[in-house]
């Protein structure tokens, strides 16, 4: 692969993000000095932009030995620590192998992996590996949610990486074309800078494939991390089952989501009721295995879910269409409009109360059937909002 | 001079901006047009120092805000490799690319036999420095 064979081996070598990668060296030099405040860097950042790269680079160019570990693989309290708790500034062999001792720098991927809830202590290792090792830790991870992820933003320091620039992918995808002695058009090149919004490993993706003769118009983007509509909406457009698959495994943050939207346009279907219990009982094994997948933590599992889930599609929308129709329980994260989410977040706070029910409960059985009675004109743009949404 | 819309302007019309760097618009605003700018997204004002854009999307309106005065105010970048300004309104990828960037490669470099090393002896230098 080419995005192996081209990953930076210095730091000179990575592209882009400048102010970041100064950021990072500066901490990293207060650290050493021991004026940092935080036990280490948490990088943050969509996929593709060269964290990882940054980070093997920089232990290159530095003298690190990189310890790398990802947070998805290890997610609990004691396997992180069987994993990472051993180590201190004097663990590694490289006195032995070279003649000088490097330090060791741990690297923990993929840390949005950890749910403080469903991980527990998954969090707390990490800050304790990086206090009690006295090693310099780097955390990455592609989306930080400031109230899951409180105590790694408060313990260590938050750079941001952003995408590159098309004109940086464009140098990027003209050195490996011209290492691998590639004719290809500059046209050609600025058609993948274009499309590929800024992810380097899809850039150099999209070239290797043109190397074996690939046309770009059939190549897709990355499909990982995809809002929660246009993943809906590339699941129902996809051309092969196997298309479907590959967008659920690369969007499993969704299926919680993609269940409850699949029952809600299943039931609004007017499918035949024998057609209709069928599918339901398909999609109650899907549900019941997914909740038992994260409920007993029995990762095992998914490949079950992997063919059932894609399955249920494929047939599934041979009867049905998706429309954008935002289901009750979302309603939540679709308001876009700031006024309207005030005045609902007002009524929030007042309604569920007055009606002695919770609020998702509200949310879900009463307010679609009420809105019109129970919201006065102080929520106007709330209950205009819904009867766009409820109907 | 044209600005991206095709728009004629005088040279000394013109107020070059880069991204996170304070500008002074070398005009008397008044209270009013200066409270209107300062409410853009991705304006800031820095008493002292002047305005500081950290979103290339607030242009067009800052434009338009200050058309009356018949100033433009153009974007610009600095190339990583030869230190030269680049002009973001007129680069191709104008659509596509992020709008707070303040560090990108000129076309001239970009189309250079050698622009690998070059950029490699770009990012040495700075790292020196």
């Amino acid at each position: 692969m080419w995005t192996e064979k081209y990953r930076p081996k210095t730091v000179e070598e990575v592209i882009g993000n400048e102010k970041a990668k100064r950021i990072f060296i500066n901490w990293v030099n207060d650290w050493k000095a021991g004026k940092a405040k935080e036990l280490g860097i948490l990088l943050v950042g969509p996929p593709g932009i060269g964290k990882t790269s940054w980070v093997h680079a920089f232990a290159n160019s530095y003298g690190y030995t990189l310890i790398e570990t990802n947070a998805s693989d290890y997610r609990s309290q004691s396997a992180l620590k069987e994993r990472l708790g051993h180590v201190t500034k004097v663990s590694t062999l490289d006195t032995f192998f070279y003649g000088k001792r490097k330090e060791p720098l741990i690297f923990l991927d993929e840390v949005d992996g950890l749910d403080p809830k469903r991980d527990r202590g998954g969090i707390q290792a990490v800050i304790e590996i990086a206090k009690s090792s006295g090693v310099l830790t780097v955390l990455a991870a592609n989306i930080i949610d400031p109230k899951q992820h409180k105590d790694l933003i408060e313990n260590f320091y938050v750079i941001e990486f952003h995408p590159l620039t098309p004109r940086q992918i464009e140098l990027l995808l003209k050195r490996i074309a011209s290492e691998e002695n590639l004719d290809i058009p500059d046209s050609k090149i600025r058609e993948i800078a274009s499309k590929a919004k800024g992810d380097a490993r899809t850039a150099i993706n999209m070239l290797q494939s043109i190397a074996v003769g690939m046309e770009i118009s059939i190549m897709e983007p990355t499909i990982e991390n995809l809002p929660f509509s246009t993943f809906m909406k590339r699941l129902f457009e996809a051309a092969s089952y196997e298309e479907i698959s590959t967008l659920i495994q690369s969007n499993i943050n969704h299926i919680p989501d993609l269940i409850q939207v699949l029952w809600d346009i299943t039931m609004r279907s007017g499918m035949d009721i024998n057609f209709l219990l069928d599918y339901l009982k398909e999609l109650s094994e899907i549900d019941i295995l997914w909740r038992k997948i994260n409920l007993e933590r029995k990762w095992g599992l998914l490949r079950y879910l992997f063919v059932l889930l894609p399955n249920y599609i494929y047939r599934v929308r041979r009867y049905i269409t998706y429309e954008e129709k935002i289901p009750e329980y979302r309603f939540y994260l679709f308001v876009k409009n700031r006024k309207v989410r005030e005045q609902r977040d007002e009524a929030l706070e007042l309604l569920p109360r007055l009606f002695h029910v919770s609020k998702r409960k509200f949310m879900t059985e009463v307010l679609p059937y009420s809105y019109n009675v129970i919201l006065h004109d102080a929520w106007k743009d709330f209950r205009e909002w819904c009867s766009r949404v409820y109907g | 001079m044209s600005t991206s819309s095709g728009q004629k302007v005088d040279k000394k019309n013109i107020i070059k901006v880069y991204v996170g760097s304070p500008f002074q618009p070398r005009i008397r605003l008044g209270a009013t047009l200066f409270k209107s700018i300062v409410r853009l997204k991705g304006v800031e004002y820095r008493r002292g120092q002047g305005f500081i854009i950290s979103d290339l999307s607030a242009i067009p309106r800052l434009n338009t805000l200050l058309s009356r005065f018949n100033v433009v105010i153009v974007p610009y970048g600095r190339c990583i490799i030869c230190g030269k300004d680049v002009r973001c309104d007129q680069c191709e990828y104008l659509d596509l690319c992020r709008k707070d960037v303040d560090i990108c490669i000129c076309r001239s470099c970009l189309e250079q036999h050698d622009v690998w090393n070059k950029y490699i002896q770009a990012q040495r230098k700075i790292a020196r420095s």
